[in-house]
């Protein structure tokens, strides 16, 4: 193999985003060199972000969606808010990343250096005790094969580092974790945690926990990363680095230790097995945009590719051993989970007239979970929703009626303070809620284009019903003005925190992946991202991926110290 | 230490290409900023023009006009707004210059601003397919206005990196509505 030494490696990591950054940064801190494959193009860290500073005026049509835009990102534009001029560009082509929905799915993706650690929405939280244990307790799916317990040390480390604004509020169903100070609540967001908490003792208002740098330590400084400067564009890209992102943060971390080797327009193909098949080798890349094919080769492999991706290279690593690709479990695309959302309440409320708030906050509350907990009254369904909110003043953009200089007057003055809380519901594992691949449709690169097919059933459908008759009540409680419901059309990948379909387990007669995530048809490799997942929780998840990628990267590099991958 | 670093991050952010050089700017504007446009007729225009400082007039502040609410309302109607809508706006551009003609045998802009805000209430409250475009038409309007560089600046508090969260300050006199949320 006169060729193969160059494109050898210590470790590879499909994935530069999220959990492939945390890869990158772990492994290479711990010596290996290693080779990061991102598909999508270069974005450098703060140079690349060309619209962070961008007035409205500045960009097309004043920041407002051209017609043409929405038709070319038609998926992407399902969110609402992704495709505008300020930030389209971080969002895929959809026309040239095509999949196939048997039901809808709303795949929102981001090809590019960081991926959508870039655009995410930095809420960050821990999984429960309670969360862990729910499936083994509830019957459902299939129990997961690490405790809180496991964990809660590598929680401890990734906030540490990539350093988490919140407040330490002592819930089981909450933990708390590393924080640094929380971003404070407005008058009325004050009035909301004071009513609902008197009224509900099992309910807590509390401050968002967000990977915002509110008091950067050391280590952050070092890395070039600053306070927040509370501008709220950070879909943009933050020039300060001060929100976690794989460039702010992880990636230039792995950089600094001059064993990091990352390669762009490289899409992974499929993993390449040794000859009884019993360990990957490397992995098959197909260039972007010369479309040529080039095999990497490594001792460990970090699938790091985002949930749907790093499962579509588990299948499509097949062979005479495995037809289905490298599952013996039957698991593999299975169980797929997000949030379900799009449901909750909004209010006027009328008191606090002379103060407002200054700053972007980019951030607001939490209401943690309070539904069916352990020892209290349980539902008609399982699990539970949290709420994220806010009560900001109304500015101009509020209805304002009339015309002329009476209108222009009112322009320029506040309105009443409105209220938001948005619930995130947990979503079961359904065995039948899959990804495939297509038999016969290939997208440009040769690799078949995934199938998605997902629904929210029964469980979630009920849970809906509290998610938005709980939010009023707590609004009324606070004797909020025109309080209004919603409950909007939902899908599934618009939480944009798919999960599962290459879930971790006890056996591999259950589960793609073990306890340490490695695949227990390849144990030199490991996948560390959403596709983990066993159960969904209601929390948004970044953090959990985070936390597995630390300590998987921990168990790899001490595997291969002492011979045992 | 922190403000240091801070300041030191500001300066390599706005010294790096994204103070918005001619070419950077030239590609974020990109195909609204060309300068043939029309989408709207010489009438339709006017029309435009007319009706949007009817419903934001100059007073000690800008006025629609001042600040360039029509070209951007034009440019968003284009490339923006679908078929359905984009009609909604001709017709009423169309159809409320006559309709003031033959109430007040003047045209809109000729009236005083007060006449001027009258007419058009008492056109919304007739209610029809003119009050459907003034509603669309008025949150136009005001869209581009406060988004525009002169009211957001004058008018408003555009502030690019506020650099505080206060979750609770007075309002003075002097407090601005901020563009941004």
């Amino acid at each position: 193999m006169p060729e193969s030494n160059s494109h050898t490696y210590d470790a590879i990591v499909v994935g530069s985003g999220m959990s492939g950054g945390w890869a990158a940064k772990e492994l290479t801190e711990k010596g290996l060199k290693t080779l990061v494959l991102e598909r999508g193009s270069e974005l450098k860290h703060v140079v690349d972000y060309k619209t962070t500073n961008a007035a409205p005026w500045q960009l097309q049509w004043q920041n407002t969606p051209s017609q043409k835009m929405m038709e070319k990102q038609s998926v992407q534009n399902r969110t609402g808010y992704a495709i505008k001029p300020a930030s389209a560009h971080l969002f895929v082509d959809d026309e040239k990343h095509p999949y196939e929905e048997k039901e809808r799915f709303d795949w929102i993706r981001g090809y590019h250096t960081g991926g959508r650690s870039i655009m995410w929405g930095r809420q960050t939280y821990r999984l429960s005790p309670m969360d862990f244990e729910a499936n083994e307790k509830d019957g459902i799916g299939t129990p997961w094969p690490i405790t809180y317990e496991d964990l809660a040390p590598w929680y401890d480390y990734v906030e540490t580092f990539a350093g988490i604004s919140g407040s330490a509020e002592n819930l089981p169903q909450l933990p708390d974790g590393k924080f640094q100070p929380p971003m404070g609540l407005t008058d009325p967001e004050l009035d909301l945690k004071a009513a609902v908490e008197e009224k509900w003792s099992e309910r807590k208002v509390i401050p968002g926990r967000v990977a915002h740098l509110t008091a950067p330590t050391k280590e952050q400084q070092v890395l070039g990363r600053a306070s927040c400067q509370y501008r709220n564009l950070c879909i943009r890209g933050c020039p300060f680095g001060a929100y976690f992102s794989s460039q702010s943060a992880t990636l230039r971390a792995a950089e600094r230790t001059g064993n990091l080797t990352l390669k762009h327009h490289a899409i992974v193909h499929s993993l390449i097995m040794n000859e009884d098949e019993t360990k990957a080798t490397g992995v098959r890349v197909i260039d972007e945009n010369t479309k040529e094919t080039t095999e990497y080769f490594s001792k460990v492999i970090f699938l790091n590719a985002s949930t749907i991706p790093s499962t579509a290279i588990l299948m499509n690593t097949r062979s005479a051993k495995f037809p289905n690709g490298l599952d013996e479990s039957g698991a593999l695309g299975g169980y797929m989970m997000d949030h379900h959302f799009k449901a909750g309440a909004r209010a006027k409320i009328d008191t606090h007239k002379s103060t407002h708030s200054i700053g972007r906050r980019p951030n607001g509350i939490y209401i943690p979970r309070y539904r069916n907990l352990p020892g209290k009254e349980q539902r008609d369904y399982i699990r539970g929703f949290g709420y994220q909110g806010n009560v900001l003043r109304q500015n101009w953009d509020r209805p304002i009626d009339g015309f002329g200089a009476n209108f222009k007057d009112q322009l320029t003055q506040f309105g009443d303070w409105s209220g938001f809380l948005l619930a995130f519901g947990e979503t079961l594992p359904y065995e039948q809620n899959r990804i495939s691949l297509s038999p016969d449709k290939t997208d440009q690169w040769g690799l078949p284009i995934v199938v998605a097919d997902a629904l929210f059933r029964d469980n979630e459908r009920k849970m809906r019903k509290d998610m938005v008759n709980d939010a009023a009540e707590m609004f009324d409680s606070m004797g909020a003005k025109e309080v209004n419901t919603f409950e909007d059309d939902f899908s599934v990948g618009l939480g944009i925190h798919e999960m599962g379909t290459a879930r971790m387990g006890k056996s591999p007669n259950v589960s793609v992946l073990n306890a340490h995530n490695q695949v227990w048809a390849a144990p030199n490799v490991y996948c560390t991202d959403g596709a983990a997942m066993t159960s969904s929780g209601c929390q948004n998840p970044s953090l959990t991926y985070m936390a597995l990628t630390a300590r998987a990267a921990d168990h790899a590099v001490k595997q291969l110290k002492n011979g045992t991958l | 230490m922190e403000r240091r670093n801070i300041l030191k991050l500001l300066a390599a952010s706005f010294g790096s290409g994204l103070t918005l050089t001619e070419s950077t700017l030239a590609q974020l504007t990109g195909e609204s900023s060309e300068k043939a446009l029309n989408f709207f007729s010489p009438a339709e225009k006017s029309a435009c023009a007319s009706i949007a400082e009817a419903i934001i007039p100059k007073t000690e502040t800008p006025g629609a006009i001042d600040v360039g609410v029509p070209r951007w309302i034009e440019i968003i109607a284009r490339d923006c707004l679908v078929q359905e809508d984009q009609d909604i706006l001709k017709a009423g551009l169309k159809s409320l210059p006559a309709l003031c003609q033959e109430k007040h045998s003047s045209s809109l802009a000729d009236l005083s601003p007060a006449d001027q805000a009258k007419f058009l209430q008492e056109v919304y409250d007739a209610g029809g397919p003119n009050q459907l475009f003034l509603v669309d038409f008025r949150e136009l309007v005001k869209f581009s206005y406060v988004n525009s560089e002169i009211a957001a600046q004058e008018v408003f508090d555009f502030t690019l990196v506020p650099g505080q969260w206060v979750p609770s300050a007075p309002i003075t006199p002097e407090t601005k509505v901020p563009v941004l949320k």
